[in-house]
C-alpha cells in the first residue's frame, strides 16, 4: 500500500481495515469485562472481587458476600449486559431494515408492545409470570408487524415509519395505562417497570430471556453480511438475487425477539436502542459484520455503567436505571448530532 | 437471449404498455426508446424481473424468468438501477456486493471474487476511487461504481435504465463505449436511453414505444428511414457525417433555416 501524505485521512479510511475492527471489538469487550467486574463489586455494600471469589469457592451459602453475589449482583449484572446488548442490537437491526435512522425499539413501539403484553400477563395470569419473555416477544412482534404493515401499505417512506410507530406506540401505552388503572396490584405494574430498572431481577426471570437474547444476537451476526446487502435498498438488493421480503421479516422477528426478551425483565428502558447503534456506527462505519457485535458489547457496557451509577449515586437509595440512561444518553446523543456536520447521521 | 411474448407491463393492475413482443439477442445492444411516460423503464424493469408482468411471458434462454430462483437469475442477468442511492460505504465494498449471488454461507468472498471485483472496477473506470466512500463521490463517479457492481455480477444479460442521465457528456461517452465492449464480449445489453442521437449511434436494435404499444422493432437505420421518430417526437431528424463518422441531429419540426 502506498503511504498517503494525508495521514489523518488515511486513519479515517482505515475504519475498514481488519486490524482496526478487531481492536475496536477487543476494546469494547474489555470495557464490558471491566464494567461487569465493577458492577459485581459496587452497590450499597462494597465487596471486592477477592472476597467474592473466596465466598463462591468455599460455597458457604450462609456467607453474606455469597448471598449478595449470587442473588443480587450476579443476576443484576447479567440482566444489564443482556438487556443493553439486546436493545442496542435490535436498534441497529431496525435502523437498517426500516432504512430509518430514528428507528429503535422504543420509538417504533416495539418496547411498548412488549411492555403491554407483559403487564397484561402479570395482571390477568400472574401464575404464568415465568412465561413473560414469550408474552413480551409476542407483544414486540405485534407492534413491529403493525408498524411494518402500515408503512408498507402507505409506501414506506422513512417518515411514515416513524409516525406510524409513534401512533402504534401511543395506542399501546394507552392500553397499558388502562390495565394499570384497572389492576393497580399487577405485579409488574410499578414505576420501575415503566421507567426500566434491574433492581428486582432474579436469576429465574433472566434465564429464558437470556437464552432468547443470545439466540437473537447470534442470528443477527450470522446474517450481518446479508443485512449489508439489504441496506443497499430494495431495488439493488433484489437485483442481486436477495429475497428482500423474507429477509426483512426474519430481521423484524429477530429484533422483536431481542427487544421483547429484554423488556420482559428490565422494563421499558429504551434509549439504549437508539443511541448505542449511532455511537457504534460513528466508531465503526456501516458494516454490520462489525456493527452488530459492537452494538451487543457497547449496549451491554453502557447499560451496566448506567446501572452502577443508578446504584451508587444516592446509595443506599437507588434510581431506576432508565432515568440515569436518559440523563447520560441524551446529552451524549446531542453531542454526536452536533459533531456530525450537516446532520449526516440522519441520512 | 431474452424473449418478450405479448408482454403487458404496468403498476397496480394498470398497464402502461401492452402486447410487446420482441427479443434481445446476445452480442447485441438493444435500446428502448420512446417519449417520457411511455413505459420504457416499466418495460425494462419487467423484462429484468424487477416487477411482475401484467400479461404475457418473458423467457431467458427459453425459461420463464419467474420460474428461475432469485439468486440464479442474478447470476444470469444484472440490472443497473436508475436510482443512485449513496450508502456511506467504500466503493469497493459496493462492487463486492455484486458477487452476492455467488456467495454461500458463510458469506466469505474468495480471492477469485476479489479479482473479479478488481477487473470490473478497472473496466468501469472506477478502480482509482476504490477506497473512497460513495458519499464522497460525484454523480458520475458513483454511476461508474454501480456499473462496476453490475459487471462484477458477471452475467450474460445486462439491463441499464438510463445509465447516462445527469452525467457529464464525457461520462456518457465512456458508458457508451463500455456498452460496445460488453457487446463485443457477447453480452446481451438492453438499455433505456434518453438521448436519441446516442441511441441511434450505439444501438444494434431499437424498440420504439408509443401510446402504450411497441411501434417499431428493428435496426436504427431502418428506424431513421421509416420517419417514425419524426412522427412520434414531432421533430425533423437528419443524418450527417462528422470526422468520417455518422451522427444524427434533430431539429424542431417548424425550425426555420
Amino acid at each position: 500500500m502506498n503511504i498517503s501524505p494525508k495521514f489523518s485521512i488515511r486513519i479515517y479510511l482505515n475504519k475498514e481495515s481488519p486490524r482496526f475492527r478487531v481492536s475496536l471489538l477487543a476494546g469494547a469487550g474489555l470495557l464490558v469485562v471491566l464494567l461487569a467486574a465493577l458492577s459485581l463489586c459496587a452497590g450499597a455494600v462494597m465487596i471486592d472481587l477477592g472476597s467474592i471469589w473466596e465466598a463462591v469457592s468455599q460455597g458457604d451459602t450462609q456467607e453474606k458476600a455469597y448471598q449478595i453475589f449470587m442473588y443480587v449482583r450476579l443476576p443484576r449484572t447479567l440482566a444489564a449486559l443482556l438487556a443493553g446488548g439486546a436493545l442496542a442490537c435490535a436498534g441497529a437491526v431496525l435502523q437498517t431494515v426500516l432504512n430509518n435512522a430514528l428507528a429503535s425499539p422504543n420509538i417504533i413501539g416495539v418496547n411498548a408492545g412488549a411492555g403491554l403484553f407483559t403487564i397484561v400477563l402479570s395482571a390477568l395470569f400472574p401464575q404464568w409470570l415465568r412465561f413473560s419473555p414469550l408474552a413480551a416477544f409476542l407483544g414486540a412482534l405485534a407492534a413491529a408487524g403493525a408498524v411494518y404493515f402500515i408503512a408498507s401499505r402507505t409506501g414506506a417512506s422513512r417518515m411514515t415509519i416513524v409516525l406510524s410507530g409513534v401512533a402504534v406506540s401511543s395506542i399501546l401505552s394507552a392500553f397499558t395505562d388502562t390495565v394499570l388503572t384497572l389492576f393497580p396490584d399487577a405485579q409488574v405494574g410499578r414505576t420501575e417497570f415503566l421507567i426500566g430498572s434491574f433492581s428486582g431481577v432474579t436469576m429465574d426471570s433472566v434465564k429464558l430471556a437470556g437464552v432468547c437474547i443470545l439466540l437473537g444476537i447470534a442470528v443477527c451476526i450470522v446474517l450481518s453480511y446479508d443485512m449489508n446487502v439489504l441496506a443497499l435498498g430494495e431495488s439493488t438488493a433484489s437485483s442481486l438475487g436477495m429475497r428482500t421480503g423474507l429477509y426483512r421479516m426474519v430481521f423484524l422477528i429477530s429484533a422483536a425477539l431481542l427487544a421483547g426478551s429484554a423488556v420482559s425483565f428490565s422494563g421499558l428502558i429504551g434509549f439504549v436502542g437508539l443511541i448505542v447503534p449511532h455511537a457504534a456506527r460513528f466508531l465503526a462505519g456501516r458494516d454490520n459484520r462489525v456493527l452488530i457485535p459492537l452494538c451487543a458489547l457497547l449496549g451491554g457496557a453502557f447499560t451496566v455503567g448506567c446501572d452502577i451509577l443508578a446504584r451508587v449515586l444516592f446509595a443506599p437509595y437507588e434510581l431506576p436505571v432508565g432515568i440515569v440512561m436518559s440523563f447520560l444518553g441524551g446529552p451524549f446523543f446531542i453531542y454526536l448530532l452536533l459533531r456530525q456536520k450537516r446532520g449526516r447521521m440522519l441520512d | 437471449m431474452i424473449e418478450l411474448k405479448q408482454v403487458d407491463a404496468g403498476y397496480g393492475g394498470q398497464a402502461v404498455v401492452q402486447g410487446v413482443t420482441a427479443s434481445f439477442p446476445p452480442g447485441c445492444i438493444t435500446v428502448i426508446l420512446g417519449k417520457n411516460g411511455c413505459g420504457k423503464s416499466t418495460l425494462l424493469r419487467t423484462a429484468a424481473r424487477q416487477q411482475p408482468p401484467l400479461g404475457g411471458q418473458i423467457l431467458l434462454d427459453g425459461r420463464d424468468i419467474f420460474t428461475i430462483a432469485p439468486k440464479e437469475f442474478a447470476r444470469l442477468a444484472a440490472v443497473l438501477p436508475q436510482s443512485r442511492e449513496a450508502p456511506a460505504i467504500p466503493a469497493q465494498s459496493l462492487v463486492l456486493h455484486g458477487r452476492f449471488p455467488y456467495l454461500g454461507f458463510p458469506r466469505r468472498p474468495s480471492p477469485q471474487d476479489k479479482q473479479i471485483v478488481e477487473r470490473a472496477m478497472r473496466a468501469a473506470g472506477a478502480w482509482e476511487y476504490r477506497d473512497k466512500y460513495l458519499t464522497q463521490l460525484s454523480g458520475g463517479e458513483r454511476q461508474k461504481v454501480y456499473l462496476a457492481m453490475v459487471l462484477a455480477q458477471d452475467t450474460g444479460v445486462i439491463f441499464m435504465d438510463e445509465p447516462g442521465t445527469y452525467l457529464d457528456i464525457s461520462h456518457q461517452f465512456e458508458i457508451l463505449s463500455l456498452m460496445r465492449r460488453l457487446r463485443s464480449a457477447g453480452k446481451t445489453v438492453v438499455t433505456v436511453l434518453h438521448d436519441l442521437g446516442q441511441a441511434l449511434s450505439v444501438a444494434d436494435r431499437v424498440l420504439l414505444l408509443d401510446k402504450g404499444a411497441a411501434v417499431f422493432w428493428g435496426d436504427p437505420q431502418s428506424l431513421f428511414q421509416s420517419g417514425k421518430l419524426d412522427e412520434i417526437f414531432g421533430i425533423r431528424s437528419h443524418k450527417i457525417t462528422v470526422d468520417g463518422g455518422t451522427e444524427y441531429v434533430f431539429r424542431p419540426k417548424d425550425a426555420t433555416p
